[in-house]
This record gives C-alpha cells, sequence and structure tokens, in this order.
C-alpha cells in the first residue's frame, strides 16, 4: 500500500492557498475609506500627549498583571489547577526542599525531594505533564476516565493512568529509576523498543551502555543490569519470563533493549512510535507493522493511541475498509474517550459524501460532542447534506443554528444563501 | 504580504495603517530614495512580527473571536478550503514569532534568505536555521492535523490547481 499524504504535500497546498490571500481587487470605495481613516489617525497621532502614553502605560500594566488572571478565570471550568507548597523557584523550575508537594484540583498530588527540579509543562482538563529535570519525585495520581498524565525524565516518558509511583532520574547519568506502587503505568524511552506497561512492586531501571531491566522493588536493586532476555514489542512486564541473570540483589526480569525486541521481530515497528509515524507520514510502515502484528490482534488487544494511529494511518493511505474497521473498533472498546468521539467524526468523512451514513456519523458527533474540535465542520457538513437531499428547507433550521453558534465559520456564507433561499 | 503573512483576520488593513504611519514618522531617515521598497518591506516585516506577537499575546489572553473569513470568500468559495486556511494559519500561530516570519517570507513571499536577514537583522547562516527549524515543525504539525490532511488527500499530489 502506498502513502499518498505526506506533511509536505500539505503544507505545499496550503501555501498555495495563502498565497491567494491579499490578492483580491479592492474596489474605490474601500480604498477611500482606507486613505480617510489613515488620515484620522495620523491627525490623532500628532495630537497625541504625553499624558495618553502614560494612560496607556498604565492600561498595558494593568492588562499584564490582569491578563493571567483572566486567562485562568476561563481556564477554570476546563482545566486542573494546582497548588505548590514549600518549594522555591529557579530559572523556571520547582526546586524540591524538605515538604515540597504539587496539589492538582483532582487530588492528584506530586511529591518532589530535596534537591529535585521539575516543572509543569502542560496543564490539561484531565492531567498534566512534568518535566523532571533532576531528582526525584513520587507521584499518586487519582484515577479517572480520560487521565492524561505524563512524567518527562530526559528521553524517558511515563504516562500515567492511575497510580503510585516514585521516579529518579539522574540527568548527570542519564539514569532512571521508576517505582511503580500500585496501579500502571506505561513508560517510553531509550533503551526500550515500543511501550512498558509495568505492574505494581517492579521497578525500571534504565542506564546508558546497558539494557533497561524490571526488577522487583523489594530487591532494592540500584545497579547497573545486565543478563537480557526477550520480549515482544508490545512488552507488559508481568508476563515476561524472568531469566537467571548474574546480577545480585537486583535480578532483573526482562530486558527492554530494541536489539532484544530486534531478535524476536524484526520488522515491528514500535508501537509508541505510531503517531510520530503517521505525523511523518510514513503511513505505510504503520499499516505493515499492524499487519505484522496481526490487524484482528491489534483491533482486539492494541492501545487507543495504536488504534487512533491506525485509523489514521488508513484513512490517509485511502484504505477506507481498514480505517472504518479501526475507528469503529476505537468507539466499541474506548465508549466516552475523546478520540472514541471524534472518531465519529472521521467516520462521517469516508463515509460516501452525502450519503445516510454520513449524515448519521455527524449527527452522532455533534450529539456526543456538541463543542468539540470538529464541530463547526461536522454541522457544516451535515447542514450541506440535508441541504442537498432534503431541500432548501429542511436545511435552513441547521443553517441558522450554524449562524448562531459559528457566525465567522467556514460554512457561514452557504448558511446565509440557505436562509435567503428559504425567505424566498 | 500582510494579507498573507498573518492570514484571515480583521485587523491587516490596521496593520497596514501601522505601515503608513510609520512610514511617514520615518520617511525623513530615508537617504537613498531608491532604497524605499527595501524601506517599506522592512517597516511591514516589523509591524508583521509586532502583530503576531500582539496576536498571540490576545490569544492567551482570549481576546480574539472566531477568525473572520470574509476575506477567504473572495479568494476561495470552497467552505473546505476557507477551513484549511484558518486551520494552516492557526498551526503558524503555534511557532515562534521570528521562525514564521521567515519561513512566510521565503515560502508564501518568496523573498530570497539574503533578503530576509538584512530586513530582520539578522545574519543568513541564523535565517537558513530558522527557516529550518519552522519547516520541519510546521510539517509535523500539518501532517498531524487530520483536517488538512483529509483537505489534501482530496487533490492529487503535484497537479495543483
Amino acid at each position: 500500500m502506498k502513502p499518498e499524504i505526506k506533511p509536505d504535500a500539505v503544507v505545499e497546498r496550503m501555501v498555495f492557498l495563502a498565497r491567494q490571500l491579499g490578492n483580491k481587487a479592492g474596489d474605490e470605495r474601500r480604498s477611500q475609506d482606507f486613505v480617510a481613516s489613515l488620515s484620522e489617525r495620523i491627525a490623532a497621532r500628532r495630537t497625541r500627549d504625553a499624558r495618553r502614553r502614560q494612560v496607556a502605560a498604565l492600561a498595558v500594566l494593568a492588562a499584564a498583571c490582569l491578563g493571567p488572571l483572566l486567562w485562568l478565570g476561563f481556564h477554570a471550568e476546563h482545566q486542573l489547577s494546582y497548588r505548590i507548597s514549600d518549594a522555591s523557584l529557579a530559572d523556571g523550575n520547582i526546586v524540591g526542599q524538605e515538604h515540597t508537594s504539587v496539589a492538582f484540583s483532582d487530588g492528584s498530588r506530586f511529591t518532589l525531594t530535596n534537591g529535585a527540579h521539575a516543572r509543569i509543562s502542560e496543564l490539561t482538563a484531565h492531567g498534566a505533564r512534568v518535566d523532571l529535570a533532576d531528582g526525584e519525585v513520587s507521584v499518586d495520581i487519582v484515577k479517572a476516565p480520560g487521565n492524561a498524565w505524563y512524567v518527562q525524565a530526559g528521553p524517558y516518558q511515563v504516562h500515567v493512568i492511575g497510580t503510585a509511583f516514585d521516579v529518579r532520574w539522574r540527568k548527570a547519568q542519564s539514569r532512571i529509576e521508576v517505582d511503580l506502587h500500585r496501579g500502571s503505568v506505561v513508560v517510553t524511552g531509550p533503551r526500550i523498543a515500543g511501550q512498558l506497561r509495568m505492574d505494581p512492586g517492579q521497578r525500571l531501571i534504565s542506564v546508558p551502555d546497558a539494557p533497561a531491566v524490571i526488577t522487583p522493588i523489594a530487591s532494592g536493586a540500584s545497579t547497573t543490569p545486565t543478563a537480557p532476555s526477550a520480549s515482544s514489542a508490545q512488552v507488559t512486564a508481568s508476563d515476561l519470563p524472568k531469566v537467571a541473570p548474574d546480577l545480585g540483589d537486583a535480578a532483573p526480569i526482562a530486558d527492554l533493549s530494541g536489539a532484544a525486541l530486534e531478535r524476536h521481530d524484526p520488522t515491528a515497528a514500535g508501537t509508541a512510535n505510531w503517531s510520530r509515524l503517521v505525523a511523518q507520514g510514513d503511513f505505510e510502515r504503520v499499516l505493515a507493522a499492524a499487519q505484522k502484528r496481526g490487524l484482528d490482534s491489534v483491533l482486539a488487544a492494541g492501545t487507543q493511541s495504536e488504534l487512533a494511529a491506525l485509523a489514521d494511518a488508513a484513512r490517509y493511505a485511502r484504505n477506507t475498509q481498514l480505517a472504518r474497521r479501526a475507528l469503529l473498533t476505537e468507539r466499541k472498546r474506548f465508549p466516552g474517550a475523546a478520540a472514541a468521539r471524534g472518531a465519529a467524526f472521521f467516520l462521517g468523512g469516508i463515509e460516501a459524501d452525502g450519503s445516510a451514513a454520513a449524515l448519521g456519523w455527524y449527527e452522532t458527533y455533534l450529539a456526543e460532542s456538541p463543542g468539540g474540535p470538529y464541530a463547526p465542520q461536522a454541522l457544516g457538513r451535515r447542514m450541506m447534506i440535508v441541504h442537498r437531499r432534503d431541500g432548501v428547507a429542511a436545511s435552513a433550521p441547521l443553517a441558522r443554528e450554524y449562524l448562531k453558534r459559528f457566525a465567522q465559520g467556514p460554512y457561514a456564507s452557504a448558511a446565509h444563501k440557505i436562509l435567503e433561499r428559504s425567505s424566498e | 504580504m500582510l494579507a498573507r503573512s498573518l492570514g484571515p483576520g480583521r485587523d491587516v488593513e490596521d496593520s497596514l495603517q501601522e505601515v503608513f504611519l510609520c512610514l511617514f514618522n520615518k520617511v525623513a531617515e530615508l537617504r537613498n530614495p531608491a532604497a524605499l521598497r527595501a524601506f517599506i518591506v522592512s517597516i511591514a516585516i516589523r509591524t508583521l512580527r509586532h502583530e503576531i506577537r500582539r496576536r498571540k499575546l490576545r490569544s492567551w489572553l482570549r481576546l480574539d473571536g472566531n477568525v473572520a473569513v470574509e476575506d477567504l470568500r473572495a479568494v476561495n468559495p470552497d467552505p473546505d478550503a476557507r477551513e484549511a486556511l484558518i486551520r494552516f494559519y492557526a498551526l503558524l500561530d503555534r511557532i515562534n514569532t521570528r521562525d514564521r516570519s521567515v519561513f512566510v517570507l521565503h515560502v508564501i513571499e518568496g523573498m530570497d534568505i539574503e533578503a530576509i536577514a538584512e530586513a530582520l537583522e539578522v545574519s543568513v547562516p541564523t535565517i537558513r536555521r530558522c527557516f529550518a527549524r519552522a519547516r520541519e515543525r510546521i510539517s509535523l504539525l500539518a501532517g498531524r492535523d487530520p483536517m488538512l490532511v483529509e483537505y489534501v488527500s482530496k487533490f492529487d499530489m503535484g497537479a495543483l490547481p
């Protein structure tokens, strides 16, 4: 299957459209208005006095002070908030002291040990991304649907689902240790091919020049691990066979290195990279990796991000049948998730243009995500389909709704035309 | 140039007026009349960067409403194209101001790297780095935007109308 759309092609097309902006012929009236307005502004600028500049400066200062508060106010309903206690700040990082903690509004808590450096780089309604620059952080996440918590430690990323764990990141040694106390986390990073799902009681240790290993926390292991074993591209630590390495206290359960994975499945693409591959336009590799693992297997047991990446790859490669399967499965297996709701919109897009099936999916999307990111497009397409199928009268209420909700939206002109015709 | 660089919005004419205001104030500094065009372009680029920063600030403060598409209707009657353009410029809003300016001036406006370097008063290698960074980032973001990819998939590659 040959990939059809490369990101560069998208950029090329958009540049082509952008070049047409500002090329429309100006009319005389508009030019006169422009000159008149410009003259007024010149006059106003010349008569501007120092007092006005002072007032403006004060207004800017007030806006600068109030802006963040205003922004926070607008986001209060949507985003988590947090409170930092007993910490100092340095270079934008929270610097851990004796009892430093970050308490989030959903009850989740990050505790920094003395000297640890971390920053909250992203905050959403469902979680946050915490960049651990150095040191140790203990994490206690309250489990909730749609949780999206991440701890980024150097090149390693720990995706938190609902759990309690500790992350130690020694920047100077590029060494990471993750102790999982309860729940589950998914870790990606160097020497971990694909995604590693950890089970409670396990410790992940990864250092340069050695394969990453899983050991029991109770072993107290904190040594450089050796003695690899093999795993599959989708690693579940508890499923891995124990080996008999010479590690003293730190008996590793599994080697998670890419080399170990290659021995078992040389063509497997790391599932953590599927989204990245899609973004890079390498749909073929995603599809090949999925087929290698078995499409039924991926659809039945793949993670939500895998299904989303597979659906995207299939859609972009115009494999409509597979895209439909992946999207339907995503909705079935992860009902309520934002991506699953979004899948309804894309299902509408892959159905025949103007068909009842497409209309149904757009209606489903709008019912499930009335304020979703594709709502303007979904409502506009729904309006156009109804207009083509059932005529002006049937589409007029949708046109009114569209203009009420998205007065400046891309289908606004079409909605105006429908309403004009309906009143004739 | 301002319209293409800033994308759809209500304030392109405001920015254009700013260019003229600045020109009237500074035209006395212009010693070589033959350099008028370059002089205006440099003012336009400074205004452009200021406007991009201002838009970002307003966006962060949530002071901007929906993007106006009045201009786009005249350019392209296809609602999907208008939506794609809006999304593309929203994507450009995520690039830092200098990188975006360099990308737009070079790719959309067709300005030479050297001319951009002169206008922005930075070195040519810096501009090259800015451009490479912007192109990579824009390509990544564009490839990740399902709406843009879906829109572009309607066209045969290499056969732009």
